[in-house]
């Protein structure tokens, strides 16, 4: 009658970002973060783009505040990202110059969201996290961009919506109970899916949560693999940890595997000649009385036990029997699924001892281990020969020949070969190279002055992780050498300078790794305290109380909406009788057409925004209900039920 | 503006059907003259009806004089105006008594007050002694001067502008004087084609001049008895009565709305139920009125308004929290 059309007014322009535009910056930033963890800065910066959401809090629109924020952030991003001033004009073409690109993106996306929303923020926004997940995609090794780029693919896609012409808001309109609990059981229904799928490929879960946060996962079985000269070793080797020993005071070799045959720069087994001998628990478990270390595997799928050549015995904490050959002395644990497999390695009494791993030398192994083959330079031959001359203990031309590669050739992980023989040419023109050419060089050299001499892989164990406890990981794969000094037996021998460790070489573990890696142990010992639940028992506990909480939450929901409808019907005052009867049809009938049920509008105002009502007689119902309801009382309700008999047959949609 | 009448000749007597008749006329003489403001009209006679006063608050140049004395031609009544300056006295408006020399006696004469439509011009630029004796003749109906009590003609209707650009050397009225005013009126530019209107209507003479009496004052007298005759059912009144209370325990508020604020929304949705030809108040009259009615009344604590908050705004939060009767 009066104000059949309500005036509707523009909304003013939101103070936040939308939520898609939110989700897509903070993928942006998580998958740089994943790409890049020594960009220590992004998790704070997604925290406040996060934070920008639930705040309404924004900076003063201040151009000399904004910008001294933003050049003192881009400085400090430049500056904690050890920007090398030489390579300033190649510094396009280097990965980790293009991740601090992305950090200045970053940056600024989140001075964006702390800024009260200009005309085109959105558009900007949107561009700037596009730019930030493009710096991330440079490194295309990292497995989670696959899950990451389509989320974020979506999450700009949605975002589009922010583009659409502001309107007056439309009221939201009533979504029926059924699909509200239809939509609810689906979404239970795959929370029990994801529980489910967690139980069945516990293991993929593990790895996707994992590896957004751990770079590089370590190649399995590396220890295992047979040395091969000729490669530079990988410049960012994975610092994933593989073992934590304890009772390990000072260094060690930890041994995996050895090699005795050496072929065109590979070496390998012989395996025509390889003897297995159904050695097993009675020869590794010697109840030997030296001291012990526990060595805790902290990876999976790696059968391989690494333990110093000096062990006297293997005894797995589990109790199972592990296999070995004594033949390649490599020692296999346990199956693969374990995620910590633990054993104990009792250490022999005396530097002397020769445990199971040193072997007999007979002499079909002795011969092996004195093969010169014939592709060496006969001039490295006669090097070995030059260095040795006058000594003549094997101990004492050993230790010569491991001198003079430690002192005269220069530690490198990248290899230039030249020609011809890789072991020749790594000795005769002192070419700086890596662990293996050093172990290699020595074996060959070691078996031409008669010292029979093998090459062996595994780790050198030497960071140092509190009280006798050390940490190996996969960067700490190391090769070196074990010669056979008659009347003492096997000793190891490392030509390599420093030992080969790598320090210089590789940058220190990053804080936020170390972090993990406490999380990991934390959890670890949490759910050994808690009588060695896996990790699925407790996921599944959570779920247990989580779908607990949440019907919980649903019935007290539920429980709720009825008083508050109880509520609703009360203040809003609905007529008694007959009349209240027709006023809940007349109630349906606006639902049905898709009017927004709002207490606090009038119907008239409901009907106006329902495009599908049957607008004429509409108003002549509400005319007579009006006279029935405010008006001086007649009791005559004939011209209502009238009205909405009329009103009724023509109320489908146009 | 007007949906069918419901009304049918046993419900009402004739007489009273043919006033109300001439009262929708003087809405049509009305809007000839002041172009594309039927709202603000309607507002002014329902003000008019139900026996209030306006604040007339707009820019100057929008028609707010030539609105005051057009309706005061239309029901045939004495217009005055007062331009409000700050030297003006409370005796300048009331009236005073002169000595009259030729047979030595005082003599009163009447001020500008003695008026059925007085238009008070730019309210704000007089001195508060002065606006409060006007608001005083606006709340009384009457004049007391040295101890003689002299009654205001009826209808009396008090047409107060306020420029609302303007604030050196003016006196803005204070809260309590403000709630005297049943409503306030913005009247705004007019739209594109109403402009043009105006200027061609205006070509040889002022349409105001081609106005003529359509209804008496007695007549509106009888009609605003008639006003107080609407019925107002018991959940309207409830519902005027819980948005007043929203208003008082909004925490951006200094003062809430007083009773004479819901009394005042009371009484013009009757009024406004009337012109619109009925004789109950449905709560659709009670959301019209409330903005126009209630948001001036309101004060804003400090933060709120430097936060951007308008009166408007509350009162149609309001609106959006109360449910309405059925």
């Amino acid at each position: 009658m009066t104000s059949d059309a309500a005036i509707p007014t523009l909304p003013s322009p939101p103070q936040r970002l939308s939520r898609p535009a939110a989700l897509a910056a903070l993928i942006a930033v998580g998958a740089l973060f994943s790409t890049s963890p020594a960009l220590i800065g992004l998790p704070l910066l997604a925290a406040l783009i996060l934070a920008s959401q639930l705040v309404r809090w924004r900076l003063p629109n201040l151009p000399l505040l904004i910008w001294t924020l933003r050049l003192g952030l881009f400085l400090w991003a430049l500056l904690s990202s050890g920007f090398e001033g030489r390579s300033l004009f190649r510094w396009y073409l280097k990965s980790e110059y293009t991740n601090l690109l992305g950090m200045i993106g970053a940056i600024e996306l989140t001075l964006r969201c702390w800024q009260p929303m200009k005309k085109n923020a959105r558009g900007d926004v949107m561009l700037l996290s596009g730019l930030v997940f493009v710096a991330a995609c440079n490194t295309f090794d990292a497995i989670y961009m696959r899950w990451l780029a389509p989320a974020f693919v979506i999450a700009i896609l949605m975002s589009f919506r922010d583009f659409r012409p502001r309107v007056a808001p439309v009221e939201r309109r009533w979504r029926p109970r059924v699909v509200r609990s239809v939509f609810l059981a689906a979404m239970l229904g795959m929370g029990v899916c994801l529980i489910f799928a967690v139980q069945y490929f516990g293991n993929l879960v593990d790895k996707i949560r994992i590896e957004p946060i751990l770079r590089n996962p370590a190649p399995s079985q590396v220890g295992m693999s047979a040395p091969n000269l000729g490669s530079s070793a990988n410049p960012r080797p994975s610092p994933v940890r593989i073992l934590r020993v304890e009772g390990l005071a000072g260094e060690a070799h930890l041994r995996g595997a050895s090699f005795d045959i050496y072929d065109q720069g590979r070496w390998g087994l012989a395996i025509e000649r390889r003897r297995f001998e159904p050695a097993g628990a009675v020869a590794l478990n010697s109840a030997g009385r030296g001291a012990r270390m526990l060595i805790t595997r902290l990876v999976e799928e790696r059968t391989l036990i690494f333990a110093p050549l000096e062990v006297a015995g293997i005894n797995p904490v589990a109790g199972d029997i592990p296999t070995w050959d004594p033949q390649s002395r490599i020692v296999r644990g346990a199956n693969r699924g374990v995620t910590q497999y633990q054993y104990e390695a009792i250490l022999a009494t005396s530097k002397e001892h020769q445990g199971p791993l040193c072997g007999p030398l007979d002499a079909s192994v002795r011969r092996q281990c004195l093969d010169v083959p014939t592709e060496i330079d006969p001039r490295v031959v006669e090097l070995a020969r030059q260095i040795t001359k006058g000594l003549n203990s094997p101990r004492d031309k050993a230790l010569a020949l491991e001198q003079f590669l430690q002192a005269n050739i220069r530690y490198s992980l990248e290899v230039r070969p030249g020609n011809g023989d890789r072991v020749s040419d790594f000795v005769l023109n002192r070419r700086p190279a890596h662990c293996q050419y050093f172990a290699s060089a020595l074996v060959i050299m070691l078996r031409a002055v008669g010292v029979p001499a093998r090459i062996v892989t595994g780790y050198y164990a030497h960071e140092s992780a509190g009280d006798k406890t050390v940490i190996v990981r996969q960067r700490d794969a190391h090769a070196w050498t074990e010669a056979w000094i008659d009347g003492t037996g096997w000793v190891s021998l490392d030509a390599t300078p420093g030992s080969g460790r790598p320090d210089r070489a590789y940058e220190s573990v990053s804080s936020a790794r170390k972090f993990w890696e406490w999380l990991t142990d934390t959890w670890a010992k949490v759910a050994d305290w808690l009588g060695g639940l896996g990790v699925r028992d407790v996921l599944l506990a959570l779920a247990g109380v989580a779908a607990v909480a949440i019907a919980g939450q649903w019935l007290r929901l539920m429980l709720k909406r009825r008083r508050r409808e109880k509520q609703r019907k009360r203040d809003s005052a609905y007529p008694e009788g007959e009349l209240g009867a027709l006023a809940e049809r007349f109630e349906r009938l606006l639902r049905e057409a898709g009017a927004p049920l709002d207490p606090a509008l009038t119907w008239r105002e409901q009907a106006a925004r329902s495009n599908t009502i049957d607008a004429p007689r509409a108003r002549a119902f509400l005319l007579a209900y009006d006279q029935a309801r405010f008006g001086p009382a007649d009791g005559d309700l004939s011209p209502v039920r009238q009205a909405l008999s009329q009103l009724q047959p023509t109320s489908t949609p146009k | 503006m007007r949906g069918p009448s419901v009304l049918d000749a046993n419900s009402i007597p004739s007489a009273a059907v043919s006033a109300f008749a001439r009262m929708e006329e003087v809405g049509v003489k009305l809007a000839g003259v002041i172009r594309g403001k039927t709202e603000g009209i309607r507002l002014l006679l329902t003000a008019l009806l139900a026996g209030g006063h306006v604040l007339l608050e707009d820019v100057p140049g929008t028609g707010k004089t030539t609105l005051a004395k057009s309706l005061a031609r239309c029901i045939d009544g004495i217009f005055r105006r007062v331009q409000f300056t700050p030297d003006l006295l409370p005796a300048d408006i009331t009236g005073s008594s002169f000595y009259n020399p030729r047979d030595g006696h005082f003599e009163f004469r009447e001020g500008p007050v003695f008026a059925n439509i007085l238009l008070a011009d730019e309210i704000n630029r007089t001195s508060p002694r002065t606006q409060s004796a006007l608001l005083e003749v606006m709340s009384e109906n009457q004049v007391t001067i040295e101890g003689k009590r002299r009654d205001l003609p009826q209808p009396f209707l008090v047409i107060a502008t306020q420029n609302p650009v303007e604030f050196h050397g003016t006196y803005p009225l204070p809260e309590a004087q403000l709630d005297r005013f049943s409503v306030r009126i913005a009247l705004g530019y007019p739209d594109h084609a109403s402009e043009v209107e105006v200027l061609f209507d205006q070509r040889d003479h002022h349409p105001f001049e081609a106005l003529a009496p359509v209804i008496t004052c007695p007549d509106v007298l009888a009609l605003q008895a008639r006003v107080r005759m609407v019925k107002v059912d018991r959940a309207v009144a409830e519902y005027i009565v819980k948005l007043v209370e929203t208003t008082r325990s909004d925490t951006r508020l200094r003062l809430g709305i007083s009773p004479r604020g819901s009394l005042a929304l009371y009484r013009l949705s009757q009024a406004w139920a009337c012109l619109d030809g009925r004789e109950f108040v449905t709560p659709d009259d009670v959301r019209t009125l409330a903005v126009p009615v209630l948001a001036h009344r309101l004060v804003l604590d400090t933060k709120a308004r430097y936060g951007g908050v308008r009166n408007e705004n509350v009162v149609e939060e309001a609106l959006k929290a109360v449910p309405v009767p059925r």
